[in-house]
Parts: structure tokens; C-alpha cells; sequence
């Protein structure tokens, strides 16, 4: 038996055995039968391992060089070092589906075993709804997205094509697609239960506390993959930027952005039970909107509005997207009256009203980022104009509501619910304001010029100070109360109230990729030189002397570097910027050397070359201050995110009585 | 705080929402017909005989097998394609980053005498999608079986 018996054979199979699960959790959901659940569950858990061992297969196909696949042939080669043969899995389109597949199918038997024994009526209906995904995602594999197609017998290749240059070129490859997969795959779970409750007509908010972890769970990851990638576009496309716009990063970032408004409004219902119809229209949206991302940047459509049709796979996304939005638009036309607030938000001046403005921005964010990125498809399909949209239509519209929603950061966690009186506003931003003054001065004396800049760090130190007076006031309140020290307070804030206290570290985190992206953006300097071996440059203080040019040859590929000595700024390296060269391409890759450090990066490129003689180079120098900082800003958004989900310790019993929304929302 | 109070913060947080939606809504609408850029593609471009010298911006797909970067010239080589034309491109400077075959490509520049386009700026657009989305799925470099 083959590798592509094994994964074609496992994947058919999952297919019937969803499908058999769909039956029975719908019979078991509609008929409270617990023999058809227990079969739903097995099911479950039997269509993960059959969907597991069709990734390994393919795994192992493409570290085994099996080229009668067309997938591992067109994707692989002999010199294909076997860490890039395996992360092949989702170097290209059906491998990529069959990672995705995985991971949903991983979420149907946590929910399956998990979800179905604290909600189980509520987690049968949302078992039923994610076999339903999981079938499409299933038919996929094994029609239009089929990884195990095989060459015929007697022309397999002797050697493939191997990977995309740029995906073999850099280990972060490794990273940033998988990660993006679970954050979009994972918001199916809430979806899932709010299609379930929404079809059940549940009047509770307990679907939503139960899909909290995975609401969150999804947000972080999709927040770190996409940081991840804008690393790896940094660091592998050689172009000195890490944001570009275009519609790949559109597509990750649009579910990004409904989500993040999902995980506030949602403590607007927690606490005062409204926004309920707004907050499932967001789990449906943020949903939708992964599927609409993967259609665009998966159907061709990106290149031209009559492309998609030439791809397998564009109609049928078009057409799940089409069915995700009927059903779920449709269920909550349906249940509107059942979902209709009890009381209203009240007072501009009060947590909840901050929290409706930053939904209203979030959202707003969205739909322009969606108009900007589907807006040359609508021209083309009305008038038949070919345009396209760049990056300062989204610099233009995105960088003042983004800095909207910083300012709103700062003020919201700071307002009381309900509503503030004006010695409430006193105490709680007099310090903050002086800070954000603070932050002007900090941004004009050190040479930023623009509204924006200046603004982004006046705004950065605002709530950078809300944040700190946050932790101050609980850990004084701790020594108080409980007579602990500064640092036992300190951690006891995160064990027992990790969501908010995380979420403020969230915020930190947010903060510090701001002040990143702000100074990069406003302070890059860029010099290109052509120089002799020996020559030198000088760039923002540091001293860049080439030493020569040199091939290295490898298997896989040949490349071209630079020898660069750096020296000044307390720098001393060797960097080696250089153009790669794979079999598989007609052009060079650039291959950039980067010296990244916490004040700036050194981001070197070689440009140019002499080819005959090694005689010159073209250097291009881009100095880049703080970017690392966005990376760092990334890791402690998730670090923060962490401590959000840690479980609270287990409670001793009290004397005052809890509320009933405290004692659901501890887990 | 009074309930006449909140009925009245409550009219003005719904008139300042839907304020922040309509400004918004007006500056992308706006920023968007300022920040398109529009092209023409080959076809289209041979239809207008543009003559030489004269500025243009073309878009197209580029095709497989054409993009050449000549390190020691700094020549930038490829063809962009609608699928009914096409036309050949040079340009100058290292291939932008996103630049690849089978993925989109608007060039600004003008045509030559000799019917090149010599462009002055390139700005590729891509997706997800890696390789050219017509075509066989085998490999250009194997035959395909009978």
C-alpha cells in the first residue's frame, strides 16, 4: 500500500463517518438519545484519527520524496532538506485543506467529549452543526482539493519541483500558517454553538460562556499568526517592510478584527445581559469571514473577478460562504424577538457606551478594509475597469480609527459600568492624561514629525499609564486586604482574576506594537550604494564595510552573498544579504541580512551584482528603529491572552452568596 | 444618575455612533476614488496604440517562464498576459519582493518604440495561490501521462 492509498482511503472513510455523525447527532440532539450521541462521539474521535492519519501519510509521502503523488511531485524534491519536506504539508493549496481538515476535525472531538457532558443538548446541535463544516471541508479533499491524486505509473517523475522558493527559504514558515489555521478554524466552534442555540432558541447566555476559551483561543492565534507573518514577510521577502495590504493579510485580518470586538461586547452582555443579537452576529461574521478570506485568496479571484471560476475550488467556497451567511443570517432574522434586550446601554460615559463606540470603530475597520480589498472586483465586474487599490487607501482610512481605538483602550476599562460621575473621571485620569502629555513631548523631542506619530505615543503613554495605575491600585488593594506582599499581590491579581488583569497585559502588548509600527513607519532611513570589495558605507551611525562576494552552493539551491562587516552603534556583526537562486524559479530570490536589535535593525539587501567578476555589489541599508518590538508586542499580546484563559483556583466556600453570572463565568 | 439623564445619554450615544459610521463611511468612499489605481490591460492597451513615450499603466498576470533578473544589468525581465494579449516588460532594480509568475502585476512606465514596456514602477499583487491558476496540475518539466 502506498502513502496515497492510505490518505486517499482514510479520507473517504472520514467522509462516510461524518456523515454517519451528522445523522446521529441530529437524531441524538433531536430525539435526547443517548445511544445516538455515544455513536455521535465515536464518530468523532474515529473521523479525527482517520483525518490524522491522512496528514501523515501525506507527511510521509513528501519526506519519503513519493513523486507518484501530484502534489508532493509539484511541491517537493530529492534535495529538499527533510524539515521543509514536511512542513510541505501546507506549502500549497490541497495540503494546506488537509491541515485545515485536521484541525477541525479536533475541534469536533473536543467538543464531542468535552462540550457534549457539561451542555449536552446545546454541544449535540453544535456537534452536528461542525460534522456538517467538517463533511464540506471532507468532500473538498477527496474532489476539488484532493492532495492524493497520482501521476500515472509510467511518467512519475525521477524528481519534483520542489517547494516555493519563498516558502523553503526561511524556518518561520513553519510557524506562521498553522498558526493562522487554528485561529480560523477554531472560530467555528462559537459559531457552531451560536448556530445551536440560535436553532434550539436558547435564551441563555450559556452558550457563550462555554465557548469563551475558544473564542479567545482563536482571536490569540489568529492575532500571533498574523504577527508571525508580517515577521516572516520581514524576513523573507526582502523588501524591509512586514505589512503590505494586500489581500492575503486583509483576509487574515478581518476575522482578527470582528473577533476582538466579539471578546468585549461579550462582557457587555456578561454583565448587563444586552447586545446579545450583535454579539451572535459577530461569531457569525468572524466566522464567515475566514471562509471569505480563504475564497479570496485560494480562487484566483485576487487576479481577476473571472479567474475564480478556473480554480475547482473557487465556486464551492463561494458557495459554503453563500450557505454560512443564509443559515446564519437566516436563524437570527428568525429568533430576533427571542434575543431582544431587557434595558438598554445608558450613560456615553460608562464602560458599556465605550464599549458600543469600539465595536461600532472594530467593525468599521472591517468593512473598510473588506470595500478596499473587494472594491477593484466590484469595478471590474460593474464596468469592466482594472484598478487596484494600494496601501495608502488603507494607511489613509485604518491609521486614525486604529488610533480612535487606542484612545477608547485607554478609557474603557477605566469607566465604571453604568456610568461616571466627574470624580470618578478625575481620579481615574489625571495621572493618564499627564502621561499621554508625556508621551507628545517624548515623540516631538525625538525628532517625530506628523500628526500621527505624535499622536500614537501621546495616546501609547495614556494607556500604558491606565494600565499601570490598574496593577498599582490592585496590589495595593491586596496588601490591604489581605496583608500580601507587592509581589505575591502582584501574581494573586492574575489567579484570580487572570481575564482582566490578562487582558490588560493584552493591552500592553498592543501598546508596544503601535509605538513599534508608529516609528518604523515615520523613522526609516534607506541608502543604496554600489561598492568595491573594500569600500564602506555609513548609514544612522553604524559603518558597513563589504568585504567581497562569494557563491555558496547547496542541493537545494545556489546563492549569492554579500560579506558585510558592521561596526558602530555598539554593533559588531557579519551579515550576509544575498540572492538565492532554486531550480524551480527563473528569477533570484532576495535573501536579506538583518542585524535586528532593540534600538533598530540593520535590514541589508544586495540589489545588484557583478556577475562576471564579483567586481561590485549594490547595497541597499535600511535602518529600521524598534521594529522588534512589533514581534515582542505580538508574543506578549499572547502571553497576556494565556493568563486571560488560566483557570481561577477553586473557590472556597463563602459566606457572602455569589451572583449567578460570577459563579457561571468562573468555569 | 437620573433616568431622564440616561434617556437623554442614550440619544446621544445612538446619534454619535451612527455619526462615527457616516464620517467613516464618507472618507473611505472618498480615499477610495483618490487611491485607486487604474490600469489598462494588454489587450486593452493595443487597442489604444499608445504612442511611444507616452505614460501608461498596465496590469496583467505574469506569465510563467518569463521573469529574468539580470543582477549585473539591474534588468528587471518579464511578460504580463490577460490571457489574450500580452506584453513585454523591462524594468530596472531588483524584482519587488511579492513579484512571482502566475501571480498579478500592475507596471507604470511607458512603451518603446520596439513595443516593450519600459516600466518605471512595479507593483505585484498576489494571493495565496502560488503557481499560475490555469494550466495542467504535473510539473512543466514532466511529461504528462497518456
Amino acid at each position: 500500500m502506498s502513502w496515497g492509498d492510505i490518505g486517499a482511503g482514510a479520507l473517504r472513510a472520514a467522509l462516510a463517518l461524518t456523515l454517519g455523525g451528522l445523522g446521529a447527532a441530529a437524531y441524538a440532539a433531536w430525539k435526547r438519545d443517548a445511544r445516538a450521541l455515544a455513536s455521535a462521539r465515536s464518530v468523532a474521535i474515529g473521523t479525527f484519527v482517520l483525518v490524522l492519519i491522512a496528514d501523515l501519510a501525506m507527511v510521509g509521502a513528501l519526506v519519503t520524496h513519493d513523486f507518484s503523488l501530484v502534489y508532493v511531485a509539484l511541491n517537493n524534491a530529492l534535495e529538499t532538506p527533510l524539515f521543509y519536506s514536511a512542513i510541505s504539508l501546507w506549502a500549497a493549496l490541497a495540503g494546506s485543506i488537509l491541515l485545515w481538515t485536521l484541525i477541525l476535525a479536533g475541534a469536533a472531538g473536543w467538543v464531542a467529549l468535552r462540550g457534549t457532558r457539561s451542555l449536552p443538548r446545546l454541544a449535540t446541535v453544535a456537534l452536528a452543526v461542525l460534522f456538517a463544516m467538517l463533511a464540506f471541508f471532507l468532500f473538498l479533499t477527496v474532489t476539488a482539493a484532493d492532495p492524493f491524486i497520482r501521476i500515472a505509473a509510467d511518467s512519475v517523475p525521477s524528481n519534483g519541483n520542489g517547494p516555493n522558493a519563498l516558502l523553503q527559504n526561511h524556518p518561520f514558515m513553519a510557524l506562521h500558517p498553522p498558526l493562522l489555521y487554528l485561529g480560523y478554524v477554531l472560530t467555528s466552534v462559537p459559531f457552531a454553538y451560536a448556530i445551536a442555540a440560535l436553532i434550539l432558541g436558547e435564551t441563555t447566555d450559556r452558550w457563550l460562556t462555554e465557548t469563551r476559551k475558544a473564542a479567545l483561543a482563536s482571536w490569540a492565534l489568529l492575532g500571533v499568526g498574523i504577527v508571525a507573518g508580517a515577521w516572516w514577510s520581514y524576513a523573507v521577502l526582502g523588501w524591509g517592510g512586514y505589512w503590505a495590504w494586500d489581500p492575503v493579510e486583509n483576509a487574515a485580518i478581518m476575522p482578527w478584527l470582528t473577533a476582538t470586538a466579539y471578546l468585549h461586547s461579550v462582557m457587555v452582555e456578561e454583565k448587563r445581559r444586552l447586545l446579545r443579537t450583535w454579539n451572535i452576529a459577530l461569531v457569525i461574521a468572524t466566522f464567515a469571514l475566514t471562509i471569505l478570506g480563504t475564497f479570496l485568496t485560494r480562487s484566483g479571484v485576487v487576479n481577476s473577478v473571472h479567474s475564480f471560476t478556473q480554480s475547482a475550488i473557487g465556486p464551492l467556497l463561494l458557495g459554503y460562504f453563500v450557505a454560512i451567511l443564509i443559515v446564519g443570517v437566516g436563524l437570527l432574522l428568525y429568533r430576533m424577538d427571542d434575543l431582544a434586550d431587557r434595558g438598554s446601554v445608558g450613560a456615553p460615559l460608562s464602560r458599556e457606551a465605550i464599549f458600543l463606540f469600539q465595536n461600532v470603530l472594530f467593525v468599521a475597520a472591517t468593512l473598510t478594509v473588506l470595500l478596499g480589498t473587494l472594491y477593484p472586483l466590484i469595478a471590474e465586474a460593474v464596468s469592466g475597469a482594472q484598478l487596484s487599490i494600494g496601501a495608502p487607501y488603507f494607511d489613509r482610512v485604518e491609521v486614525p480609527i486604529g488610533l480612535a481605538l487606542l484612545f477608547l483602550m485607554g478609557i474603557g476599562p477605566q469607566l465604571p459600568w453604568h456610568g461616571a460621575s466627574r470624580a470618578t473621571l478625575e481620579r481615574q485620569f489625571t495621572a493618564p492624561a499627564i502621561a499621554g502629555a508625556a508621551g507628545a513631548a517624548v515623540a516631538v523631542v525625538s525628532g517625530m514629525t506628523g500628526w500621527a506619530p505624535v499622536l500614537t505615543y501621546a495616546l501609547a503613554a495614556f494607556v500604558t499609564a491606565t494600565v499601570v495605575q490598574e496593577f498599582g491600585r490592585g496590589v495595593r488593594a491586596r496588601r490591604t486586604l489581605h496583608g500580601e506582599a507587592a509581589g505575591s499581590a502582584f501574581v494573586a491579581l492574575f489567579r484570580r482574576n487572570g481575564r482582566r488583569y490578562g487582558g490588560y497585559v493584552v493591552h500592553l502588548g498592543i501598546v508596544i506594537a503601535v509605538v513599534a509600527i508608529a516609528t518604523s513607519q515615520a523613522r526609516t532611513t534607506e541608502v543604496e550604494r554600489t561598492l568595491a570589495p573594500g569600500d564602506a558605507m555609513d548609514v544612522a551611525g553604524y559603518h558597513i564595510s563589504f568585504a567581497g562576494l562569494r557563491d555558496i552552493t547547496e542541493p537545494q539551491r545556489a546563492t549569492t552573498v554579500a560579506d558585510l562587516v558592521i561596526s558602530g552603534n555598539g554593533a559588531s556583526a557579519q551579515l550576509h544579504p544575498g540572492l538565492v537562486q532554486y531550480p524551480n524559479t527563473e528569477s533570484a530570490i532576495g535573501s536579506p541580512g538583518i542585524a535586528a536589535g532593540s534600538r533598530d535593525d540593520l535590514y541589508t539587501i544586495l540589489a545588484a551584482y557583478d556577475g562576471t567578476g564579483f567586481a561590485w555589489a549594490t547595497i541597499r541599508v535600511r535602518v529600521i528603529p524598534l521594529v522588534s518590538w512589533l514581534w515582542a508586542g505580538g508574543a506578549v499580546v499572547g502571553f497576556g491572552a494565556l493568563l486571560a484563559a488560566l483557570p481561577p483556583p477553586k473557590r472556597r466556600p463563602i459566606a457572602v452568596p455569589v451572583r449567578v453570572a460570577d459563579a457561571v463565568g468562573a468555569e | 444618575m437620573s433616568a431622564a439623564n440616561r434617556i437623554g445619554g442614550r440619544r446621544v450615544l445612538i446619534i454619535a455612533a451612527l455619526a462615527i459610521a457616516v464620517v467613516i463611511g464618507y472618507v473611505a468612499t472618498q480615499t477610495l476614488q483618490s487611491a485607486a489605481v487604474y490600469y489598462l490591460t494588454p489587450t486593452e492597451a493595443a487597442q489604444r496604440h499608445f504612442v511611444a513615450g507616452e505614460a501608461a499603466r498596465l496590469g496583467g498576470q505574469v506569465l510563467a517562464g518569463t521573469l529574468v533578473y539580470d543582477p549585473a544589468s539591474r534588468a528587471l525581465r518579464f511578460t504580463i498576459g490577460d490571457g489574450i494579449s500580452t506584453v513585454k516588460v523591462i524594468g530596472s532594480g531588483a524584482p519587488p519582493g511579492l513579484l512571482r509568475e502566475g501571480a498579478g502585476a500592475v507596471v507604470e512606465g511607458s512603451f518603446a518604440a520596439d513595443g516593450t514596456f519600459r516600466a518605471t514602477q512595479v507593483i505585484a499583487k498576489h494571493d495565496e495561490v502560488y503557481t499560475a491558476p490555469t494550466g495542467s496540475a504535473v510539473p512543466t518539466h514532466q511529461t504528462p501521462g497518456p
